[in-house]
Protein backbone atom coordinates (compact mmCIF):
# COMPACT_ATOMS: atom_id res chain seq x y z
CA UNK A 1 0.00 0.00 0.00
CA UNK A 2 1.21 3.26 -0.83
CA UNK A 3 0.39 5.31 2.39
CA UNK A 4 2.27 2.33 4.74
CA UNK A 5 5.51 2.74 1.93
CA UNK A 6 5.27 6.89 2.43
CA UNK A 7 4.74 5.83 6.56
CA UNK A 8 8.19 3.46 6.34
CA UNK A 9 9.95 5.49 4.65
CA UNK A 10 9.78 8.37 7.33
CA UNK A 11 12.80 9.31 8.69
CA UNK A 12 11.33 9.99 12.39
CA UNK A 13 12.00 7.53 15.55
CA UNK A 14 8.35 6.77 15.99
CA UNK A 15 9.29 3.96 18.36
CA UNK A 16 11.59 5.84 20.43
CA UNK A 17 8.71 8.78 20.52
CA UNK A 18 5.95 6.14 21.73
CA UNK A 19 8.45 4.75 24.63
CA UNK A 20 8.98 8.38 25.64
CA UNK A 21 5.38 9.13 25.38
CA UNK A 22 4.69 6.33 27.82
CA UNK A 23 7.52 6.30 30.22
CA UNK A 24 7.69 10.19 30.19
CA UNK A 25 5.70 12.50 33.00
CA UNK A 26 2.81 14.19 31.82
CA UNK A 27 4.43 17.48 32.92
CA UNK A 28 7.36 17.22 30.93
CA UNK A 29 5.82 15.79 27.70
CA UNK A 30 3.51 19.02 27.75
CA UNK A 31 6.65 20.98 28.14
CA UNK A 32 8.09 19.39 25.26
CA UNK A 33 4.99 19.61 23.19
CA UNK A 34 4.83 23.64 23.91
CA UNK A 35 8.98 24.09 23.03
CA UNK A 36 8.38 21.57 19.51
CA UNK A 37 5.27 24.02 18.88
CA UNK A 38 7.43 27.58 19.10
CA UNK A 39 10.05 25.97 17.24
CA UNK A 40 7.77 25.24 14.85
CA UNK A 41 5.97 28.88 15.20
CA UNK A 42 9.79 30.33 14.45
CA UNK A 43 10.78 28.03 11.11
CA UNK A 44 7.33 27.92 9.45
CA UNK A 45 5.92 31.63 10.06
CA UNK A 46 3.52 31.72 6.63
CA UNK A 47 2.06 28.78 8.55
CA UNK A 48 1.40 30.25 12.34
CA UNK A 49 0.27 33.67 10.29
CA UNK A 50 -2.57 31.47 8.70
CA UNK A 51 -3.44 29.90 11.67
CA UNK A 52 -3.31 33.09 14.04
CA UNK A 53 -5.87 34.39 11.24
CA UNK A 54 -8.42 31.33 11.54
CA UNK A 55 -11.52 30.99 13.60
CA UNK A 56 -10.91 29.90 17.48
CA UNK A 57 -10.41 26.20 17.06
CA UNK A 58 -9.81 23.52 19.44
CA UNK A 59 -9.08 19.85 17.76
CA UNK A 60 -8.57 16.90 19.73
CA UNK A 61 -5.72 14.07 18.62
CA UNK A 62 -6.33 10.41 19.97
CA UNK A 63 -3.73 8.50 19.28
CA UNK A 64 -4.42 4.70 18.41
CA UNK A 65 -1.29 3.46 19.42
CA UNK A 66 -0.69 5.68 23.00
CA UNK A 67 -2.24 6.73 25.40
CA UNK A 68 -1.84 10.05 24.98
CA UNK A 69 -4.75 12.54 23.94
CA UNK A 70 -3.29 15.97 22.91
CA UNK A 71 -5.14 19.17 22.54
CA UNK A 72 -4.32 21.85 19.50
CA UNK A 73 -5.77 25.23 19.71
CA UNK A 74 -5.56 28.17 17.40
CA UNK A 75 -7.30 31.16 16.18
CA UNK A 76 -7.69 34.05 17.61
CA UNK A 77 -5.43 33.05 20.26
CA UNK A 78 -1.50 31.89 20.03
CA UNK A 79 -1.48 28.34 19.08
CA UNK A 80 -1.15 25.45 22.08
CA UNK A 81 -0.83 21.96 21.94
CA UNK A 82 -0.94 20.30 25.22
CA UNK A 83 -1.97 16.97 26.79
CA UNK A 84 -5.86 16.96 26.46
CA UNK A 85 -7.62 16.69 29.97
CA UNK A 86 -10.67 14.72 31.32
CA UNK A 87 -12.31 18.54 32.29
CA UNK A 88 -11.90 20.21 29.16
CA UNK A 89 -15.03 21.72 27.12
CA UNK A 90 -15.60 19.40 23.95
CA UNK A 91 -13.37 20.00 21.37
CA UNK A 92 -14.72 20.93 17.85
CA UNK A 93 -13.41 18.51 16.03
CA UNK A 94 -11.34 15.13 16.94
CA UNK A 95 -8.62 13.37 14.97
CA UNK A 96 -7.85 9.60 15.71
CA UNK A 97 -5.15 7.77 13.60
CA UNK A 98 -1.74 5.93 15.04
CA UNK A 99 1.61 8.09 15.05
CA UNK A 100 3.18 7.50 12.13
CA UNK A 101 -0.22 8.09 10.03
CA UNK A 102 -0.29 11.48 12.00
CA UNK A 103 3.51 12.22 11.53
CA UNK A 104 3.31 11.59 7.61
CA UNK A 105 0.27 13.71 7.64
CA UNK A 106 1.76 16.30 9.23
CA UNK A 107 4.77 16.01 6.92
CA UNK A 108 2.94 16.27 3.79
CA UNK A 109 4.33 12.17 3.03
CA UNK A 110 0.80 11.13 2.71
CA UNK A 111 -3.07 12.30 1.69
CA UNK A 112 -5.30 12.37 4.35
CA UNK A 113 -8.58 11.85 2.19
CA UNK A 114 -6.93 8.56 1.02
CA UNK A 115 -6.21 7.78 5.23
CA UNK A 116 -9.97 9.00 5.57
CA UNK A 117 -11.59 6.50 2.85
CA UNK A 118 -9.80 3.73 4.18
CA UNK A 119 -10.75 4.49 7.98
CA UNK A 120 -6.82 4.12 8.75
CA UNK A 121 -8.21 8.38 9.79
CA UNK A 122 -11.19 8.76 11.33
CA UNK A 123 -12.67 12.36 12.00
CA UNK A 124 -15.63 13.31 13.78
CA UNK A 125 -16.96 16.68 14.11
CA UNK A 126 -16.39 19.56 12.75
CA UNK A 127 -14.67 18.97 9.25
CA UNK A 128 -14.28 22.48 8.34
CA UNK A 129 -11.58 22.76 11.79
CA UNK A 130 -10.11 19.84 10.21
CA UNK A 131 -9.93 20.58 6.31
CA UNK A 132 -8.51 24.35 7.05
CA UNK A 133 -5.33 23.06 9.49
CA UNK A 134 -4.78 19.72 6.36
CA UNK A 135 -4.67 22.41 3.20
CA UNK A 136 -2.58 24.84 5.65
CA UNK A 137 -0.49 22.31 6.92
CA UNK A 138 0.42 20.77 3.25
CA UNK A 139 1.88 23.80 2.14
CA UNK A 140 4.87 23.30 4.20
CA UNK A 141 7.67 21.40 4.12
CA UNK A 142 8.27 20.07 7.50
CA UNK A 143 10.44 17.43 9.22
CA UNK A 144 9.67 17.21 12.97
CA UNK A 145 12.53 15.07 13.75
CA UNK A 146 14.81 17.99 12.48
CA UNK A 147 12.46 20.34 14.50
CA UNK A 148 12.58 18.37 17.57
CA UNK A 149 16.25 17.86 17.74
CA UNK A 150 16.57 21.69 16.87
CA UNK A 151 15.52 22.35 20.95
CA UNK A 152 18.85 20.42 21.26
CA UNK A 153 20.90 23.95 20.18
CA UNK A 154 24.20 22.63 18.91
CA UNK A 155 23.57 19.21 20.14
CA UNK A 156 20.40 18.97 17.19
CA UNK A 157 23.16 17.15 14.94
CA UNK A 158 24.06 14.19 18.01
CA UNK A 159 20.83 13.98 19.24
CA UNK A 160 19.29 13.53 15.44
CA UNK A 161 21.73 10.80 14.95
CA UNK A 162 21.58 9.37 18.52
CA UNK A 163 17.58 9.37 18.06
CA UNK A 164 18.02 7.04 14.86
CA UNK A 165 21.06 4.53 16.37
CA UNK A 166 18.06 3.82 18.91
CA UNK A 167 15.51 3.48 16.70
CA UNK A 168 17.41 0.75 14.11
CA UNK A 169 18.18 -1.04 16.71
CA UNK A 170 14.29 -1.14 18.25
CA UNK A 171 13.71 -1.62 14.64
CA UNK A 172 15.75 -4.75 14.56
CA UNK A 173 15.03 -6.23 17.92
CA UNK A 174 11.30 -6.06 17.27
CA UNK A 175 12.05 -7.85 14.22
CA UNK A 176 13.78 -10.78 16.07
CA UNK A 177 10.99 -10.71 18.95
CA UNK A 178 8.72 -10.72 15.86
CA UNK A 179 10.49 -14.28 14.52
CA UNK A 180 11.10 -15.28 17.66
CA UNK A 181 7.14 -15.60 18.59
CA UNK A 182 6.41 -16.64 15.32
CA UNK A 183 8.61 -19.74 15.40
CA UNK A 184 7.01 -21.15 18.69
CA UNK A 185 3.60 -21.87 16.95
CA UNK A 186 5.60 -23.77 14.27
CA UNK A 187 5.94 -27.85 14.63
CA UNK A 188 8.64 -28.88 16.50
CA UNK A 189 10.11 -30.75 13.91
CA UNK A 190 11.75 -27.74 11.95
CA UNK A 191 11.97 -25.60 14.21
CA UNK A 192 15.23 -24.66 14.23
CA UNK A 193 15.17 -24.05 10.17
CA UNK A 194 12.00 -22.03 10.23
CA UNK A 195 13.30 -20.06 13.30
CA UNK A 196 16.37 -19.20 11.24
CA UNK A 197 14.43 -18.31 8.29
CA UNK A 198 12.11 -15.83 9.79
CA UNK A 199 14.58 -14.48 11.99
CA UNK A 200 16.74 -13.85 8.77
CA UNK A 201 13.51 -12.51 6.69
CA UNK A 202 12.66 -10.36 9.64
CA UNK A 203 16.01 -8.71 9.94
CA UNK A 204 15.63 -8.44 5.94
CA UNK A 205 12.62 -6.74 6.80
CA UNK A 206 13.98 -4.27 8.98
CA UNK A 207 17.54 -3.48 7.42
CA UNK A 208 14.92 -2.92 4.12
CA UNK A 209 13.04 -0.30 6.23
CA UNK A 210 16.71 1.17 7.18
CA UNK A 211 17.63 1.08 3.86
CA UNK A 212 14.26 3.49 2.72
CA UNK A 213 14.95 5.88 5.87
CA UNK A 214 18.67 6.23 4.45
CA UNK A 215 17.54 6.72 0.88
CA UNK A 216 14.94 9.15 1.94
CA UNK A 217 17.65 11.35 4.10
CA UNK A 218 20.06 11.12 1.08
CA UNK A 219 17.65 12.36 -1.72
CA UNK A 220 16.39 15.27 0.93
CA UNK A 221 19.97 15.99 1.37
CA UNK A 222 20.38 16.49 -2.17
CA UNK A 223 16.94 18.48 -2.89
CA UNK A 224 15.49 15.63 -4.12
CA UNK A 225 11.80 15.32 -3.73
CA UNK A 226 11.70 12.36 -1.34
CA UNK B 1 7.83 24.65 -23.77
CA UNK B 2 8.63 21.55 -23.10
CA UNK B 3 6.36 19.11 -25.90
CA UNK B 4 4.10 16.47 -24.07
CA UNK B 5 4.70 12.79 -24.25
CA UNK B 6 2.05 11.34 -26.12
CA UNK B 7 -1.14 12.54 -24.23
CA UNK B 8 -0.76 16.15 -22.40
CA UNK B 9 -1.09 15.44 -18.77
CA UNK B 10 -2.85 18.17 -17.04
CA UNK B 11 -2.70 18.29 -12.96
CA UNK B 12 -4.61 19.90 -10.26
CA UNK B 13 -2.83 21.90 -7.24
CA UNK B 14 -4.20 23.23 -4.82
CA UNK B 15 -1.79 24.73 -2.84
CA UNK B 16 1.77 26.07 -4.46
CA UNK B 17 3.33 23.12 -2.52
CA UNK B 18 0.98 21.03 -4.62
CA UNK B 19 1.81 22.76 -7.67
CA UNK B 20 5.58 21.44 -7.50
CA UNK B 21 4.91 18.42 -6.46
CA UNK B 22 2.90 17.98 -9.51
CA UNK B 23 6.06 19.84 -12.01
CA UNK B 24 8.54 17.79 -10.47
CA UNK B 25 6.23 14.25 -10.84
CA UNK B 26 6.03 15.42 -14.31
CA UNK B 27 3.07 17.07 -15.70
CA UNK B 28 2.93 18.99 -18.87
CA UNK B 29 0.36 21.12 -17.87
CA UNK B 30 -1.12 22.46 -14.27
CA UNK B 31 -4.42 23.85 -12.92
CA UNK B 32 -5.20 26.02 -10.15
CA UNK B 33 -7.83 28.37 -8.94
CA UNK B 34 -7.75 31.86 -6.50
CA UNK B 35 -8.72 31.55 -3.07
CA UNK B 36 -12.05 32.43 -3.24
CA UNK B 37 -15.72 31.97 -4.86
CA UNK B 38 -14.27 32.03 -8.70
CA UNK B 39 -13.06 28.63 -8.53
CA UNK B 40 -15.07 25.19 -8.44
CA UNK B 41 -12.92 24.31 -5.25
CA UNK B 42 -13.50 26.93 -3.05
CA UNK B 43 -12.13 24.90 0.63
CA UNK B 44 -10.61 26.72 3.62
CA UNK B 45 -6.67 26.57 3.50
CA UNK B 46 -7.14 26.17 -0.34
CA UNK B 47 -6.16 27.89 -3.61
CA UNK B 48 -4.04 30.28 -4.38
CA UNK B 49 -3.44 34.17 -4.17
CA UNK B 50 -2.07 36.32 -6.89
CA UNK B 51 1.75 36.40 -5.91
CA UNK B 52 1.40 32.70 -5.13
CA UNK B 53 0.25 32.00 -8.72
CA UNK B 54 3.31 34.74 -10.17
CA UNK B 55 5.58 32.41 -8.24
CA UNK B 56 3.60 29.31 -9.75
CA UNK B 57 3.98 30.11 -13.15
CA UNK B 58 7.56 31.09 -12.76
CA UNK B 59 8.26 27.98 -11.20
CA UNK B 60 6.36 25.99 -14.51
CA UNK B 61 8.12 28.35 -17.09
CA UNK B 62 10.85 27.58 -15.93
CA UNK B 63 10.88 23.81 -16.47
CA UNK B 64 9.12 24.29 -19.76
CA UNK B 65 5.56 23.67 -18.45
CA UNK B 66 2.51 25.37 -18.62
CA UNK B 67 -0.34 27.07 -15.84
CA UNK B 68 -3.94 27.53 -16.25
CA UNK B 69 -6.42 29.17 -13.83
CA UNK B 70 -9.53 27.93 -13.53
CA UNK B 71 -11.98 30.24 -13.39
CA UNK B 72 -15.09 28.48 -14.03
CA UNK B 73 -17.97 28.83 -11.51
CA UNK B 74 -21.08 31.20 -12.41
CA UNK B 75 -21.07 34.79 -11.58
CA UNK B 76 -23.69 35.74 -9.31
CA UNK B 77 -26.72 38.06 -10.49
CA UNK B 78 -24.98 41.92 -9.95
CA UNK B 79 -21.61 40.38 -8.76
CA UNK B 80 -19.60 40.02 -11.33
CA UNK B 81 -16.55 41.79 -10.10
CA UNK B 82 -14.48 39.06 -8.24
CA UNK B 83 -15.00 36.65 -11.64
CA UNK B 84 -13.65 39.68 -13.76
CA UNK B 85 -10.25 39.92 -11.26
CA UNK B 86 -9.83 36.78 -11.47
CA UNK B 87 -9.91 36.49 -15.04
CA UNK B 88 -7.23 40.19 -15.26
CA UNK B 89 -5.38 38.65 -12.50
CA UNK B 90 -4.76 35.04 -14.44
CA UNK B 91 -4.12 37.35 -17.35
CA UNK B 92 -1.40 39.90 -15.50
CA UNK B 93 0.25 36.81 -13.65
CA UNK B 94 0.99 35.46 -16.70
CA UNK B 95 -1.07 32.02 -16.94
CA UNK B 96 -0.77 30.06 -20.20
CA UNK B 97 -5.22 29.72 -20.45
CA UNK B 98 -8.34 30.44 -18.30
CA UNK B 99 -10.45 27.56 -17.99
CA UNK B 100 -14.16 29.10 -18.37
CA UNK B 101 -17.53 27.95 -17.95
CA UNK B 102 -20.02 31.01 -17.92
CA UNK B 103 -20.75 32.56 -21.22
CA UNK B 104 -20.46 36.52 -19.73
CA UNK B 105 -17.00 35.61 -18.29
CA UNK B 106 -15.69 34.00 -21.75
CA UNK B 107 -17.12 36.91 -23.65
CA UNK B 108 -15.04 39.56 -21.18
CA UNK B 109 -11.88 37.17 -21.49
CA UNK B 110 -11.90 37.07 -25.06
CA UNK B 111 -12.62 40.87 -25.41
CA UNK B 112 -10.31 42.05 -22.94
CA UNK B 113 -7.45 39.68 -22.97
CA UNK B 114 -7.75 38.57 -26.29
CA UNK B 115 -3.94 36.62 -26.27
CA UNK B 116 -4.72 34.68 -22.99
CA UNK B 117 -5.71 30.79 -24.42
CA UNK B 118 -9.63 30.19 -23.39
CA UNK B 119 -10.90 26.50 -22.10
CA UNK B 120 -14.21 25.52 -21.95
CA UNK B 121 -14.22 24.09 -18.28
CA UNK B 122 -16.39 21.13 -17.66
CA UNK B 123 -18.97 22.96 -15.66
CA UNK B 124 -20.29 23.97 -18.93
CA UNK B 125 -21.74 20.54 -19.90
CA UNK B 126 -20.85 20.97 -23.70
CA UNK B 127 -20.68 17.77 -24.59
CA UNK B 128 -22.30 17.80 -28.49
CA UNK B 129 -20.89 19.47 -31.55
CA UNK B 130 -23.39 22.62 -31.59
CA UNK B 131 -22.98 23.22 -28.33
CA UNK B 132 -18.99 23.30 -28.74
CA UNK B 133 -19.24 25.10 -31.95
CA UNK B 134 -21.12 28.22 -30.35
CA UNK B 135 -18.21 28.67 -27.64
CA UNK B 136 -15.43 28.42 -30.55
CA UNK B 137 -16.89 30.47 -32.64
CA UNK B 138 -18.23 33.23 -30.27
CA UNK B 139 -15.67 32.89 -27.54
CA UNK B 140 -11.93 31.89 -29.55
CA UNK B 141 -12.56 28.62 -27.08
CA UNK B 142 -9.35 26.66 -28.15
CA UNK B 143 -10.04 23.29 -25.88
CA UNK B 144 -12.88 21.93 -24.40
CA UNK B 145 -13.34 19.40 -20.89
CA UNK B 146 -15.80 17.09 -21.61
CA UNK B 147 -18.04 15.93 -19.21
CA UNK B 148 -17.59 12.49 -17.19
CA UNK B 149 -20.78 10.68 -18.88
CA UNK B 150 -19.76 9.56 -22.46
CA UNK B 151 -18.05 6.68 -23.80
CA UNK B 152 -15.20 6.40 -25.66
CA UNK B 153 -16.78 5.91 -28.56
CA UNK B 154 -18.86 8.78 -27.54
CA UNK B 155 -15.64 10.82 -27.02
CA UNK B 156 -14.15 9.71 -30.41
CA UNK B 157 -17.67 10.34 -32.71
CA UNK B 158 -17.63 13.91 -30.61
CA UNK B 159 -14.13 14.64 -31.28
CA UNK B 160 -14.17 13.76 -35.06
CA UNK B 161 -16.96 16.58 -35.39
CA UNK B 162 -15.26 19.31 -34.18
CA UNK B 163 -12.22 22.34 -34.51
CA UNK B 164 -10.67 22.52 -31.13
CA UNK B 165 -8.93 20.43 -28.97
CA UNK B 166 -10.37 17.99 -26.15
CA UNK B 167 -9.27 17.18 -22.43
CA UNK B 168 -10.71 14.24 -20.74
CA UNK B 169 -10.60 13.01 -17.14
CA UNK B 170 -8.13 10.48 -16.40
CA UNK B 171 -8.23 9.82 -12.47
CA UNK B 172 -9.98 11.04 -9.81
CA UNK B 173 -13.66 12.06 -8.37
CA UNK B 174 -16.46 11.36 -10.53
CA UNK B 175 -19.76 13.76 -11.20
CA UNK B 176 -22.90 11.79 -12.06
CA UNK B 177 -25.00 15.34 -12.53
CA UNK B 178 -25.25 17.75 -15.21
CA UNK B 179 -22.07 19.41 -14.46
CA UNK B 180 -22.54 23.18 -13.54
CA UNK B 181 -26.47 22.35 -13.41
CA UNK B 182 -26.36 20.33 -9.87
CA UNK B 183 -28.06 21.61 -7.14
CA UNK B 184 -28.31 19.13 -4.69
CA UNK B 185 -25.75 20.34 -2.07
CA UNK B 186 -27.52 24.10 -2.66
CA UNK B 187 -31.12 22.41 -1.38
CA UNK B 188 -29.46 21.36 1.94
CA UNK B 189 -26.17 23.70 2.52
CA UNK B 190 -27.56 26.98 0.47
CA UNK B 191 -24.26 27.25 -0.91
CA UNK B 192 -24.02 26.29 -4.32
CA UNK B 193 -21.30 24.41 -6.18
CA UNK B 194 -22.01 26.48 -9.17
CA UNK B 195 -21.36 29.51 -7.82
CA UNK B 196 -19.77 29.58 -4.24
CA UNK B 197 -17.66 26.51 -5.37
CA UNK B 198 -18.43 24.19 -3.07
CA UNK B 199 -20.08 21.26 -2.90
CA UNK B 200 -20.97 19.98 0.15
CA UNK B 201 -19.42 22.55 1.71
CA UNK B 202 -16.73 21.68 4.81
CA UNK B 203 -18.53 23.77 7.46
CA UNK B 204 -21.60 21.77 6.87
CA UNK B 205 -20.35 18.21 7.28
CA UNK B 206 -19.89 16.66 10.23
CA UNK B 207 -18.92 13.17 11.19
CA UNK B 208 -19.77 11.48 14.44
CA UNK B 209 -19.61 7.45 15.43
CA UNK B 210 -22.32 6.09 16.50
CA UNK B 211 -22.20 2.68 18.35
CA UNK B 212 -20.67 0.44 15.67
CA UNK B 213 -21.31 2.92 12.72
CA UNK B 214 -19.68 6.42 11.41
CA UNK B 215 -22.55 8.75 10.79
CA UNK B 216 -21.47 11.28 7.90
CA UNK B 217 -23.92 14.43 8.07
CA UNK B 218 -24.29 17.25 5.44
CA UNK B 219 -26.02 20.10 7.69
CA UNK B 220 -29.30 18.18 8.80
CA UNK B 221 -29.38 15.56 6.38
CA UNK B 222 -27.63 12.07 7.28
CA UNK B 223 -25.54 11.26 3.82
CA UNK B 224 -24.43 7.67 4.94
CA UNK B 225 -23.78 5.25 7.54
CA UNK B 226 -20.52 3.58 7.58
CA UNK B 227 -19.84 0.05 9.54
CA UNK B 228 -16.28 -0.61 10.96
CA UNK B 229 -13.21 -1.22 8.52
CA UNK B 230 -16.05 -0.10 5.50
CA UNK B 231 -14.46 2.43 3.30
CA UNK B 232 -15.69 5.72 3.74
CA UNK B 233 -16.58 8.68 0.85
CA UNK B 234 -16.82 12.11 0.50
CA UNK B 235 -20.07 13.45 2.24
CA UNK B 236 -21.76 14.51 -1.56
CA UNK B 237 -24.93 14.23 -1.45
CA UNK B 238 -24.84 12.29 -5.31
CA UNK B 239 -22.91 9.80 -3.08
CA UNK B 240 -25.04 9.57 -0.42
CA UNK B 241 -26.34 5.99 0.58
CA UNK B 242 -30.06 6.56 0.31
CA UNK B 243 -32.92 4.10 1.31
CA UNK B 244 -35.33 3.23 -1.68
CA UNK B 245 -38.02 0.85 -1.03
CA UNK B 246 -36.41 -0.63 2.43
CA UNK B 247 -32.59 -1.41 0.70
CA UNK B 248 -30.51 1.45 1.54
CA UNK B 249 -28.47 1.46 -1.56
CA UNK B 250 -26.07 4.05 -3.55
CA UNK B 251 -28.47 5.19 -5.86
CA UNK B 252 -26.84 7.92 -8.08
CA UNK B 253 -23.11 7.05 -7.89
CA UNK B 254 -21.05 4.71 -5.41
CA UNK B 255 -18.13 5.73 -3.58
CA UNK B 256 -15.12 5.11 -6.46
CA UNK B 257 -12.74 6.70 -8.28
CA UNK B 258 -12.05 7.14 -12.29
CA UNK B 259 -9.10 5.18 -13.45
CA UNK B 260 -8.98 5.27 -17.17
CA UNK B 261 -5.24 4.18 -17.58
CA UNK B 262 -6.08 0.84 -19.20
CA UNK B 263 -8.09 2.62 -21.78
CA UNK B 264 -4.96 5.24 -22.48
CA UNK B 265 -4.41 3.85 -26.48
CA UNK B 266 -8.05 4.63 -26.44
CA UNK B 267 -8.34 7.67 -25.88
CA UNK B 268 -5.82 8.66 -27.69
CA UNK B 269 -6.86 7.42 -30.81
CA UNK B 270 -10.21 8.99 -29.97
CA UNK B 271 -7.98 12.09 -30.70
CA UNK B 272 -8.07 13.70 -26.69
CA UNK B 273 -5.32 15.63 -26.62
CA UNK B 274 -4.94 16.08 -22.99
CA UNK B 275 -5.71 14.41 -19.89
CA UNK B 276 -6.79 15.58 -16.73
CA UNK B 277 -6.18 14.52 -13.04
CA UNK B 278 -9.03 15.32 -10.56
CA UNK B 279 -8.34 16.85 -7.16
CA UNK B 280 -6.96 20.04 -6.32
CA UNK B 281 -8.94 19.22 -2.67
CA UNK B 282 -6.41 16.87 -2.19
CA UNK B 283 -2.84 16.66 -1.07
CA UNK B 284 0.50 17.45 -2.83
CA UNK B 285 1.40 13.07 -1.41
CA UNK B 286 -1.55 12.41 -3.85
CA UNK B 287 -0.49 14.63 -6.72
CA UNK B 288 3.25 13.66 -6.69
CA UNK B 289 1.81 9.98 -6.23
CA UNK B 290 -0.81 10.02 -9.39
CA UNK B 291 1.24 11.72 -11.62
CA UNK B 292 4.16 10.11 -11.50
CA UNK B 293 2.11 6.92 -12.35
CA UNK B 294 0.43 8.96 -14.80
CA UNK B 295 4.32 9.78 -16.33
CA UNK B 296 5.09 6.68 -16.39
CA UNK B 297 2.61 5.50 -17.94
CA UNK B 298 2.79 7.86 -20.83
CA UNK B 299 6.51 7.93 -21.41
CA UNK B 300 6.08 4.12 -21.79
CA UNK B 301 3.24 4.18 -24.28
CA UNK B 302 5.37 6.90 -26.42
CA UNK B 303 7.88 3.98 -26.21
CA UNK B 304 5.31 1.26 -27.66
CA UNK B 305 6.07 -0.70 -24.09
CA UNK B 306 2.98 -1.61 -21.99
CA UNK B 307 1.37 0.16 -19.08
CA UNK B 308 3.73 0.18 -15.93
CA UNK B 309 2.32 -1.34 -12.38
CA UNK B 310 2.21 2.00 -10.43
CA UNK B 311 -1.18 2.94 -11.55
CA UNK B 312 -2.61 0.03 -10.39
CA UNK B 313 -1.42 1.33 -6.78
CA UNK B 314 -3.57 4.25 -7.47
CA UNK B 315 -6.63 2.39 -6.04
CA UNK B 316 -5.63 2.64 -2.45
CA UNK B 317 -5.48 6.59 -2.81
CA UNK B 318 -9.26 6.43 -5.12
CA UNK B 319 -11.75 8.09 -2.92
CA UNK B 320 -13.65 5.01 -1.61
CA UNK B 321 -10.52 2.85 -1.93
CA UNK B 322 -11.47 1.16 -5.46
CA UNK B 323 -11.74 2.70 -8.86
CA UNK B 324 -13.61 2.24 -12.21
CA UNK B 325 -13.93 3.46 -15.91
CA UNK B 326 -17.29 4.55 -15.46
CA UNK B 327 -18.67 6.34 -18.49
CA UNK B 328 -15.69 5.38 -20.68
CA UNK B 329 -17.07 1.72 -20.51
CA UNK B 330 -20.60 1.51 -19.39
CA UNK B 331 -21.87 4.32 -21.57
CA UNK B 332 -24.18 6.79 -19.62
CA UNK B 333 -27.74 5.25 -18.76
Amino acid sequence: MAGRKAMEEAEFPTILARALMAATPSPLVELGAAALLGRMRADHPDLFRALDESRRTAIRFELTDSSRRFLLRFGEQRPSLRLARADDPPADACVKGSLDALLALLEGRIDGDALFFTRALVVEGDAAAIVTLRNLLDRETISVLDEAASLFGPLKGFVRGAALRWEGRAERLGGFIRAAAGAEDRPRANDAAAAENQALRAEIEALKTRLSKLEARRRREEGQPA
Amino acid sequence: MREPTYLELVCPAGTPAALRAAIDAGADTVYCGFRDCTNARNYPGLNFDAAELSEGVAYAHARGRRVLVAVNTFPRAGEVEAWRRAVDAAADRGADAVILADIGLLDYAARRHPKLRRHLSVQAAASNPLSIDFYRENFGVSRVVLPRVLSVQEVAALIARIKIEAEVFAFGSLGTMVEGRCFLSSYITGRSPSSDGVCAPAECVSYREEGEFMVSRLGDVMTNRYAKRENAAYPTPCKSRLVVRGEPSYLFEEPVGLNAASILKELKAAGVTALKIEGRQRSRAYVGQVVAAFRATLDALARGEEAPAAVDALETIAEGGKVTLSAYQKGWR
